[in-house]
């Protein structure tokens, strides 16, 4: 097939599917933006991929769909970081086509025309309201050491030792959840009730029960900001009980102030919708 | 050969022994070797007459090679203790190398990418191995049996963009973690820990919140995300009863326009309460840094006499290649003296400690500023011998172009303000040195020159002898007093971490890490391609004289 022929039928292959191309400037340019802050920063791949810490990524010669995929998935069991859940897939090819134009052999002409993948970059969904966005600031808040982040995992930020909440939010009110925070001994989470072991040293250990094997149990200390988790051997355990409270604090109405607990309701319930 | 009996071999190591940690040469107790980080051992038996005869009585393989081996082994009653790159734990029998258990921490999903996955070294009390993790958490293994007993995370580390790379260090009952992030959109602090439950005692924000002094050193809002990292260990001083650490950079590292201020505590000296954690006092080395220029390295405590009296002073080399000299009762400062050649970030250092003559980068502009990001020394330590009374350090005579950029700080994310190119110096190639100083005069004793970034720490040892290695895998021993090489050995791999020293049975044996990588050891590459090729490994070579040999 002549080359003509090829990029028809390339073409064919591609009409309706949203393309880039490698080689246009516009996409290298946006690229290179990207691979200033994400890529070449500090000691990573160096200015205009000199190299640092990772390896020098100009003048090589690269299959673009394997440096595409390695830009996206990084590479497990090395500090090279997927980019997929931070960056759009557009940007990930607008960063592979600038690595791309550093390189002894470019891509051009048809070889350069990439079907974009579904966009897997951070998860699109109704935007949240100005006080959902300032509660989820509150949640997560790393200037503050109490914060609901220190025991609750949400929207991949924070530490799971509590309950998920993104399904407490689907089922409760404004009001519920309002309640759930300023009074959690009221309603208890399934699987949540505070576990208390009292161990052969004469400590007391209370808090939410995260794993038991046949010799050893893990648990969530509550005694501490963050709870430690803590793995106490069976032996050393004289009793244990599970108790119908939360170990969750109840003086957060003294952690936030009343109009930034309903800021945060605001972010639950707009997460659970 | 010294034999001290202070301490019975396989007591608990508590508080006391902690405190005492320079009594027992037979083990190398802490990071630095005891509270002083003299990294320095009374050990004899090598010396500086038969080092010629040292020769390799075991080595270990980690397998664990992704950054190579940065650790400082930990060698206790018989048992080295040493982590690696992504949280592995060795438990070692420091006489043949055999296994006695392993720990790998649970791989996470994702890692910050900024600060790697290395890790420098564990401590050891109470009957358990504390580690700080790649993902920001603190964890406390059975010291005989390897197993998990607490972990907890410090903060979200995809977050916060930062981990624990920094070994920790235990004061009286509690453990201390630092934190990196000082190149992310970040806050820092230092945590303190409960040593037997990992509960929280009590956080140090190195970068104070509104309404508590120093706020307002910072411009706005940007003390939310002015870095002020802790990645390197601190120090403690039993007799003073103060916990010493040094402060990180600002960020954005490079861009200072909207930071205006001194930026309290980066770039500072920290005194606290180690039992509560408050402000004792602080000096704070550069205000408003502008060059990425951490003075977040060791702090050695000399008792040592300074312009005709006697202080107690703490030594803190900083990766602006200068090295300052505190009183550290007060925080007073006492001096400072550089340990490069090639430096143009400053005119000087006058007599009160200001900096004189400020060569700040300009915004857009391509800026030519010594030394370079890498620093005018590398974290690696320095050691201190009070046979000579001279502090041992690598220089590194590297230079950079740094353009900056305005950037917005997004939270935990990467937060230079700039780019930068390596450069060599104006007057010829980037080399680097290990070199013999008085602390005090900064008065150079000896210079040994070596073509690649030498980035190991330094070993002295009353055999008059200082250790180190380099990139190409060559560890090598310096005569203290002059610094002729005397012997050395190839490794197969770089040399990154820190050498110890230790005697099981009375027989010494000097151990060290040997395994290229991190990322200072990366910017090598924009000056010598070759070092590309150099091989990253995670191996322990330990030597000793042959038993016929005295």
């Amino acid at each position: 097939m002549t080359p003509l022929i090829v990029a028809l039928a390339l073409a064919a292959t591609l009409v309706g599917a949203e393309t880039v191309d490698l080689s246009d400037p516009e996409l290298i340019a946006e690229g290179s933006v990207q691979f200033a802050q994400s890529c070449a920063v500090g000691y990573c791949h160096g200015s205009a991929g000199r190299s640092a810490r990772g390896p020098a990524l100009r003048d090589r010669v690269w299959d673009p769909r394997e440096l595409h995929r390695i830009t996206a998935d990084g590479l497990p069991g090395t500090s090279m970081p997927g980019w997929k859940s931070v960056l759009p897939d557009k940007a990930v090819w607008a960063v592979t086509a600038y690595v791309l134009s550093l390189s002894s052999e470019p891509p051009s002409g048809v070889a350069a025309i990439m079907e974009l993948g579904s966009s897997e970059g951070p998860s699109e969904r109704a935007p949240l309201s100005e006080a959902a966005v300032q509660g989820k600031e509150l949640f997560f808040d790393l200037t503050r050491e109490r914060r609901c982040g220190v025991c609750h995992y949400l929207d991949g930020l924070g530490t799971a030792v509590g309950p998920n909440l993104a399904l407490a939010a689907q089922s409760k009110t404004r009001q519920e959840l309002t309640r759930d925070i300023l009074q959690p001994q009221a309603t208890i989470a399934y699987g949540f009730e505070q576990v208390q072991l009292q161990l052969r040293s004469g400590e007391r250990v209370e808090g939410v029960l995260a794993e038991e094997s046949e010799s050893r149990i893990r648990i969530f200390d509550a005694a501490s900001v963050p709870p430690p988790l803590r793995s106490v051997a069976k032996r050393d355990v004289v009793r244990q009980r599970t108790r119908k409270r939360s170990s969750m604090p109840d003086d957060f109405d003294k952690v936030y102030a009343a109009d930034e607990i309903a800021s945060i309701v605001a972010y639950l319930s707009e997460t659970g919708r | 050969m010294v034999v001290l009996t202070a301490v019975l071999p396989g007591s608990e190591v508590d508080a006391d022994r902690l405190n005492r940690a320079e009594e027992e040469p037979a083990n190398w107790l802490t990071y630095y070797g005891g509270y002083k980080s003299w990294r320095y051992s009374p050990l004899d038996e090598i010396n500086r007459s038969n080092i010629k005869d040292l020769k390799p009585v075991w080595a270990f393989e980690s397998g664990i090679t992704d950054g190579g081996l940065q650790a400082a082994p930990l060698v206790i009653d018989g048992v080295m203790y040493v982590s690696t790159a992504w949280n592995h734990v060795f438990a070692l029998d420091a006489a043949t190398g055999e296994q006695l258990w392993r720990y790998a921490y649970p791989e996470p999903e994702e890692i910050p990418g900024t600060y790697g996955t290395w890790n420098r070294g564990v401590a050891v009390a109470y009957g358990l191995v504390f580690m700080g993790t790649l993902d920001n958490h603190v964890v406390a293994l059975d010291r005989d049996t390897g197993e998990e007993v607490w972990r907890v995370e410090v903060e979200n580390s995809k977050q916060c963009g930062c981990n624990i790379t920094g070994a920790p260090l235990v004061v009286k009952d509690i453990v201390i973690t630092g934190v990196t992030g000082g190149d992310s959109a970040h806050r820092g602090y230092l945590n303190a820990f409960d040593a037997r439950t990992g509960r929280h005692r009590w956080r140090f924000w190195t970068i104070p919140g509104p309404g508590e002094p120093g706020h307002d050193s910072w411009e706005g809002d940007s003390w939310k995300y002015g870095g002020g990292s802790t990645w390197v260990t601190g120090t403690y001083d039993p007799e003073l009863d103060l916990l010493y650490w040094a402060v990180g950079n600002p960020a954005a590292d490079f861009y200072g326009g909207d930071r205006e201020g001194d930026n309290l505590y980066t770039d500072s000296i920290i005194a606290l309460d180690p039992d509560s954690g408050t402000l004792k006092w602080h000096y704070q080395q550069i205000p408003h840094d502008v060059w990425d220029y951490d003075t977040a390295y060791e702090l050695v405590l000399l008792d040592i006499e300074v312009k005709g009296k006697k202080r107690k002073a703490i030594l803190n080399p900083s990766k602006s290649g200068y090295v300052w000299l505190l009183d550290r009762t007060t925080g007073e400062f006492l001096g400072a003296w550089p340990l490069v050649e090639n430096s143009n970030w400053i005119e000087g250092i006058g007599p009160q400690g200001e900096l004189l003559g400020r060569n700040e980068p300009e915004l857009g502009e391509a800026s030519f500023i010594c030394p370079a990001i890498g620093g005018g020394r590398s974290w690696n330590h320095g050691a201190y011998s009070p046979d000579t009374g001279w502090f041992y350090s690598t220089g590194l005579e590297w230079c950079q172009i740094v353009t900056v950029r305005e950037e917005e700080p997004e939270e935990g994310m990467p937060f230079f303000g700039g780019e930068f190119e390596m450069a060599h110096p104006k007057d010829g190639e980037a080399y680097s040195h290990l070199s013999a100083y008085d602390p005090v005069t900064g008065d150079l004793k000896w210079r040994y020159k070596h073509k690649y970034p030498l980035l190991a720490s330094q070993l002295a040892t009353a055999g008059g002898l200082v250790f180190s290695g380099d990139a190409t895998g060559r560890f090598f021993a310096l005569d203290a007093e002059n610094g002729r090489e005397l012997w050395s050995f190839r490794t197969g791999s770089g040399h990154r971490g820190s050498s110890v020293t230790f005697a099981v049975d009375g027989r010494q044996y000097v151990a060290t890490p040997s395994g290229w990588g991190s990322a200072v050891a990366g910017l090598a590459t924009q000056f010598w391609p070759e070092a590309e090729d150099f091989p990253s490994g995670s191996s322990i070579f330990v030597f000793a004289l042959p038993e016929d040999t005295e």
